[in-house]
């Protein structure tokens, strides 16, 4: 049953490639004025293609550039000025526009990585308007006509293929149609590989992902070296196609924004989202504007306006989801015409209420036990907020092998002491140090490879990769192959118990069973030194005992440990020493026994009148 | 119930590639042979668009006179059908209504673009194609090209430039002479080419030129360039605008009170009705260069004649571009009746063909010795003027032959309010 | 010397109803953190709506605001109750791209709603007062747009007012900066993002009562504007209202100097340049304040 749906899934893809193959002979055929359908079907392609360039660095990195129409006109106008100027055939120009446009993107979008999602958004608007109006002012650059807003006429050459020029349209079609292709491919080679899993974790969690020892802004550089590559490809064949460019139409703002809602509306990152979307925006264009063109100019505009709103309100998955079900839907329903198979009842997979480690299950470590060394020391570390102390002069020493727990009221400092270490804060006074390195001013992906991992207080999982996904991306900076990752993530799954939820979205997931897959996540980074944070939060009881015993077997690992815990049942079971945190000071260090009997620990925990702010 | 929900997909898709193929087929039904199709390409919106309105308006009494007294006679009375395109003034609209007129339409012949920034791109779509193209616009480089198809019968940018700049030369000796000059020119094909030409002829009669300044066409605020202008105190200042930056240049000339001794334009926006209309007395003493103004009906009787139709018909007079329009038009029908056919080539061999010397003869409302076509489409008969705006009216000042006798000039430029 | 001042002054002049679009824009993004894409084409709605009383009303455009202001005001507030709180609820707490996905879906829907409306043509509106200048020290000062900084200071001392004195202003601040602990001290956060957005759109009433008389009227001219508008909020720092006056008058000289000593288009790549800068260099703006 499984190998006939494959077969009938490729046959149905096959065909509807050979559909639209056929399309150029078929409207000769059945149309007479074939000539402007074709046109607008080259129209649907070639915005196919444009967001699906996008896409890579919008709807699969998340960074929502509207500024590509730039990246677009460098292509157009480094082919157009090379066959003009030089006699260089537009086939190499494309490449060469590819490569400058990457190259600038590149340069332009990595400093900018790091602005929240709208201001890099504004910035890419800046910049395309920005070269607009540049390439508008200029005449001529170094003696190269350059023509400003008047743009460049490409010289008309009748049929000359070697030129990227042609007479009738179906070869601009079929060229189209293999450049959509050849993105398509691209789409689904990114989302396949070790690329692919980083970028959508990226669009998750960005911080997340640092904490696994990924730097997301040279990821995203990647996703936005190849749409900026590909984007100017497009760039050439409107030059080719039209034979006239100008900045106004190919670097302005709504060409940018056009090559959006197509993929929004298609489906953001998604491979075959801005087929759909093209289908659907193109021919409303082509279609109000042969009914009201001469009187009604931009009536397409005010559909795609709302179409943009009504996605983004209530389908901001975009329709690729919808697709997708429905064809496999089809695909299945053929299936079983052709190979009736006799319905088998899958058992409800067994919902697991408390942790079941199974027994021998080996964790991967390069670790060996603990010796007793200074792992970690903090030296009179303060960090300020404004006016509120997050920690202040605090002296910690954590030994290798050790289990430390830290614990104090809310506000004292704990999770500011975390993000400290791990590099989401910087030390405004103090030294940290990490088996002798000084972390104070690594990144935090920097920090991870060194060997210290962490959760979060609040579960950050990657909610649009599955559970198994997860740990995957945890596993794939060392081990690049995807089937190996996969391998590696399993056992990782198998530790913490569970495997029996692999390939469930981490959505879907309880708190507890969140708990444990960052748990998994962070342990398959092979850390030396594991901050947990809260690790108890949100569990219930009766799952507790089976933490407490995952934690200690994390610790037979030889993994050192720093946990902060408000229940200080698990905290006082698991650690071989408690300190406090108060108002970011350190106010009690010691054996768990000696820290609770503390009468300073009692007083803040129990209460009384000192005990307030 | 999944049953359902493909034979419903099904039946959507039929009908959605019914209706494709419907629209395809009924849109692409050829008309009768009877119709001539006419492609129109004007700025019918936009900021250019009372251009276009009003070559619309001029075209249609065209038209209607032509398939009135019985259409196009060798082609067996067959009606001339006038089908618009809206440019916007955008070169890209002008180059995809092109496209559509062609492809979609399928009309036999084109006029346009109005601006030389769409013309050039837009006549290049035509060419390809390999129909004929009447061009209205009057940068040079548009006939230059080796295209087959396209025609101009009227004046380029050198010889407006040329007759603007030794006119102004000519009238400056009966007031205070140009030393120094200030050129302002919208940014797109026709400032550029207009304003080049005219530093061209400054400069060969001595005349300083502080600055030849090309603002963006749509601009909202022209401020900054003209305080430019004013801390250099020119003695002349051209301008070679469109509707909306003549008003804005002018008002903001005055507000900023800019007093140059001649106010001169290129042609265009500065011969507009709404021109006049928008800077009431601002206009006095504006010196424009125009291919054509309704008083060379004074001495043209035919041509006053029609002008009064047009005014009765529409309420206002021909601007010189709907003037150029129809002479155009006049042109291709005048060719079709010589071509005996509509197709592409034939036709083109047609109004290559052309010699008109009949001052008398429609193709003539813009008057020359003759019109004829060179090798390069361009017509190297044409002629230009240069008017002055008086009391709310053009007066011809230039060349002598063509000059109204009794008018007195207006010399400096009043700047009254 | 004279060039330069005059051009400085000119600068100021229109800086200052520039300074009032983009306090409509910090307005929101001060109590939401939103960007509104759309609030050049709330300007241009504006606009639209004083040239229209204009021609069939005979209302002068200084009189405007009186309708124009209450009608934005509404469409504000629809366009955050019924559009872009359904968002908020949505978003995982995170910088709402959505939002200005929305906001910018709105202003291309907008913008060509009007251009198929009304066409495409530049509609001006004549007044005496349109052309009306007088000199100080040989400096010429358009009235019009005197007329429109002293509205826009105006405005912008009547904004501070409302938001330091009385209590729906304070609530409305109160929300921007802690939206829990607004909630639990009983006001309504999303009663007042509405009216955060309404105030927003409704200031845009009175920017077109300045800008009509002396400025055309065109479905496009909403975009021009917002993009100087987030320069000058990105300068003047995000949520900051004397920022942006400042930002304003910054981004006004600059066009008017670069525009007398370069050329007009140059203006407009030099305030990018600035923009890109900023947000690299100083991304809180000269008076914005550093957030966590």
């Amino acid at each position: 049953m499984g190998r006939s749906k494959q077969i009938i899934g490729w046959a149905l893809g096959g065909l509807v490639l050979v559909a639209f193959a056929m399309v150029p002979v078929a409207t000769r055929w059945l149309l007479t004025d074939d000539n402007y359908w074709i046109q607008v079907v080259i129209w649907v392609l070639y915005f196919a293609y444009l967001g699906a360039a996008w896409n890579l660095i919008g709807g699969f990195a998340g960074q929502y550039s509207i500024g590509h129409a730039s990246l677009l006109g460098i292509g157009a106008y480094t082919s157009s000025l090379l066959h003009i100027n030089a006699g260089l055939s537009p086939w190499l120009g494309m490449i060469v526009g590819g490569m400058v446009a990457a190259a600038i993107g590149g340069l332009i979008g990595y400093p900018c990585f790091r602005l929240r999602g709208a201001f890099f958004s504004l910035v890419t608007i800046a910049f395309a308007e920005m070269l607009r109006v540049g390439t508008e002012l200029t005449d001529t650059i170094f003696g190269i006509e350059v023509n400003g807003v008047r743009g460049l006429l490409l010289p008309v050459l009748g049929h000359r293929p070697a030129a990227f020029q042609f007479v009738d349209k179906r070869y601009y079609y079929y060229t189209m149609l293999a450049l959509l292709l050849l993105i398509l491919m691209v789409g689904w080679a990114v989302k396949r590989s070790r690329l692919g899993y980083y970028l959508t974790a990226i669009g998750d969690d960005e911080e997340a992902v640092a904490s696994l020892g990924i730097n997301p802004a040279r990821v995203k550089l990647l996703a936005m070296i190849l749409s900026g590559f590909f984007t100017a490809i497009g760039g050439t064949f409107y030059a080719q196609f039209i034979l006239y460019i100008t900045p106004t139409r190919t670097m302005s703002l709504d060409f940018s924004i056009q090559m959006v809602i197509v993929t929004i509306l298609g489906g953001m990152g998604t491979v075959l989202g801005p087929v759909y979307g093209a289908i659907i925006l193109v021919p409303i264009a082509e279609i109000t504007r042969a009914f009201w063109g001469g009187s009604l100019q931009g009536v397409h505009l005010i559909i795609y306006g709302a179409l943009l709103m009504v996605v983004i309100l209530y389908w901001p998955q975009g329709i690729e989801g919808w697709v997708r079900r429905r064809a496999v839907n089809l695909v299945g329903w053929l299936a079983a015409q052709i190979s009736p198979a006799p319905m088998v009842v899958a058992a409800a997979t067994a919902n697991v209420p408390s942790i079941v480690i199974p027994e021998g299950a080996l964790m991967p470590t390069r670790v060996a036990s603990g010796n007793g060394q200074p792992l970690l020391v903090l030296g009179n570390l303060s960090r300020q907020f404004g006016g509120t102390i997050g920690v202040r002069d605090l002296t910690l020493e954590v030994r290798a092998g050790e289990v430390v727990g830290l614990i104090g009221p809310n506000g004292a400092g704990k999770t500011t002491v975390f993000n400290l270490v791990t590099g989401y804060l910087t030390p405004d006074a103090g030294e940290i140090r990490f088996a002798g390195i000084d972390l104070t001013r690594l990144g935090a992906d920097a920090i991870n490879r060194l060997g210290v991992a962490r959760t979060f207080q609040i579960v950050r999982p990657f909610f649009k990769l599955t559970t198994l996904e997860n740990v995957m991306v945890a596993i794939l900076p060392r081990v690049g192959q995807v089937g190996e990752a996969r391998k590696e993530a399993e056992r990782y799954l198998t530790f913490v118990g569970l495997s029996h939820r692999a390939d469930v979205l981490a959505d879907s997931l309880s708190t507890g069973e969140r708990k444990r897959l960052e748990l998994a996540r962070a342990l398959a980074t092979r850390p030396r030194l594991l901050l947990l944070d809260e690790v108890t939060g949100g569990v219930d009881q009766r799952s507790l005992p089976g933490l407490v015993a995952l934690i200690q077997k994390v610790r037979k690992e030889g993994v050192t440990l720093v946990l902060i815990e408000h229940n200080l049942r698990v905290v006082t079971m698991v650690a071989d020493r408690l300190v406090m945190l108060h108002l970011g000071e350190k106010i009690a260090e010691g054996t768990p026994e000696a820290v609770v009997h503390d009468p300073q620990v009692v007083e803040i925990y129990v209460g009384g009148a000192g005990a307030q702010r | 119930m999944r049953m359902r929900q493909i034979a419903a997909g099904v039946t959507i898709g039929v009908i959605g590639i019914a209706a494709g193929l419907i629209l395809g087929w009924g849109a692409g039904e050829a008309t009768a042979a009877e119709e001539i199709r006419v492609g129109v390409i004007s700025p019918m919106t936009g900021p250019a668009a009372k251009f276009g309105q009003i070559q619309k308006n001029t075209l249609i009494l065209a038209s209607e006179d032509v398939n009135n007294a019985g259409g196009i006679k060798s082609l067996g009375g067959a009606k001339v059908r006038l089908i618009f395109g809206d440019t916007r003034g955008e070169p890209d609209i002008g180059v995809t209504e092109t496209e559509r007129l062609i492809t979609k339409e399928k009309v036999h012949a084109l006029i346009g673009a109005f601006q030389s920034g769409v013309g050039f791109p837009s006549s290049a779509v035509a060419e390809r194609h390999q129909i004929v193209w009447l061009n209205y616009g009057t940068v040079d480089k548009i006939t230059q090209r080796g295209f087959k198809y396209l025609f101009r019968a009227h004046a380029n940018d050198t010889i407006k430039a040329r007759t603007l700049i030794e006119g102004l030369a000519a009238l400056s000796k009966r007031g205070t002479p140009l030393k120094t000059a200030v050129i302002f020119s919208e940014n797109t094909e026709w400032g550029k080419s207009v304003g080049d030409k005219q530093k061209i002829f400054l400069e060969g009669l001595g005349i300083k030129l502080h600055f030849v300044e090309h603002y963006p066409y749509a601009a909202a605020d022209l401020t900054s360039m003209v305080v430019k202008a004013k801390g250099l105190k020119p003695d002349l200042i051209v301008a070679n605008s469109y509707l909306g930056d003549a008003l804005l240049i002018t008002r903001q000339m005055s507000e900023q009170e800019v007093r140059p001794v001649a106010y001169a334009a290129g042609g265009a926006g500065h011969l507009q009705p709404d021109f006049l209309k928008g800077v009431g007395r601002m206009s006095e003493g504006i010196l424009v260069a125009t291919m054509w103004e309704a008083a060379v009906g004074k001495a043209v009787p035919w041509i006053a004649k029609e002008n009064e139709r047009h005014v009765a018909r529409f309420g206002m007079p021909m601007t010189e571009d709907s003037a150029g329009y129809y002479q155009l038009f006049q042109i291709l029908v005048d060719s079709l009746e010589r071509a005996k056919t509509t197709s592409s080539e034939k036709l083109r061999d047609a109004i290559a063909a052309t010699n008109i010397s009949d001052i008398n003869h429609k193709a003539m409302l813009l008057p020359y010795k003759q019109l004829k076509f060179d090798e390069t489409g361009q017509n190297p008969y044409a002629t230009a003027m240069v008017v002055q705006i008086q009391d709310g009216k053009f007066r011809l000042m230039y060349p002598e032959h063509v000059a109204e006798p009794e008018v007195k000039l207006v010399w400096p430029y009043p700047q009254s309010k | 010397m004279l060039t330069f001042l005059q051009a400085t002054v000119s600068g100021l002049l229109i800086g200052g109803t520039y300074a009032l679009i983009a306090l409509g824009l910090n307005i929101i993004f001060g109590t939401t953190r939103v960007i509104n894409f759309a609030q050049g084409t709330l300007l241009m709605a504006g606009m639209f709506i004083t040239y229209w009383l204009w021609v069939f009303g005979g209302i002068h455009p200084y009189l405007s605001p009186l309708f124009s202001v209450p009608m934005l005001f509404g469409l504000g507030y629809l366009v955050q109750n019924s559009l872009v709180a359904p968002l908020f609820a949505r978003e995982r707490a995170r910088e709402p791209m959505s939002v200005l996905l929305l906001t910018l879906g709105l202003a291309l829907l907008l913008e060509n709603l009007a251009l198929l409306l009304f066409a495409a043509d530049y509609k001006t509106v004549q007044i005496d007062l349109g052309m009306l200048t007088f000199k100080v020290t040989g400096i010429i000062v358009s009235v019009p747009r005197l007329i429109g900084l002293v509205a826009a200071g105006g405005t912008g001392a009547a904004l501070y007012l409302f938001f330091t004195r009385t209590d729906l202003g304070r609530a409305i601040r109160a929300t921007g900066q802690d939206r829990e602990v607004a909630r639990l001290m009983g006001i309504d956060d999303s009663r007042i993002y509405n009216v955060a957005f309404g105030l927003s759109a409704g200031l845009m009433g009175i920017a077109a009562a300045i800008l009509v008389p002396f400025y055309y009227v065109h479905p496009a001219v909403g975009t021009s504007f917002l993009l100087k508008a987030f320069i000058i909020v990105v300068l003047g720092g995000m949520g900051s209202m004397p920022g942006a006056a400042l930002g304003g008058l910054i981004v006004g000289v600059i066009e008017g100097i670069v525009g007398v000593y370069v050329q007009a288009a140059a203006a407009q790549i030099v305030l990018f340049a600035l923009f890109v800068t900023i947000l690299f260099v100083r991304p809180m703006g000269l008076l914005g304040v550093e957030r966590r």
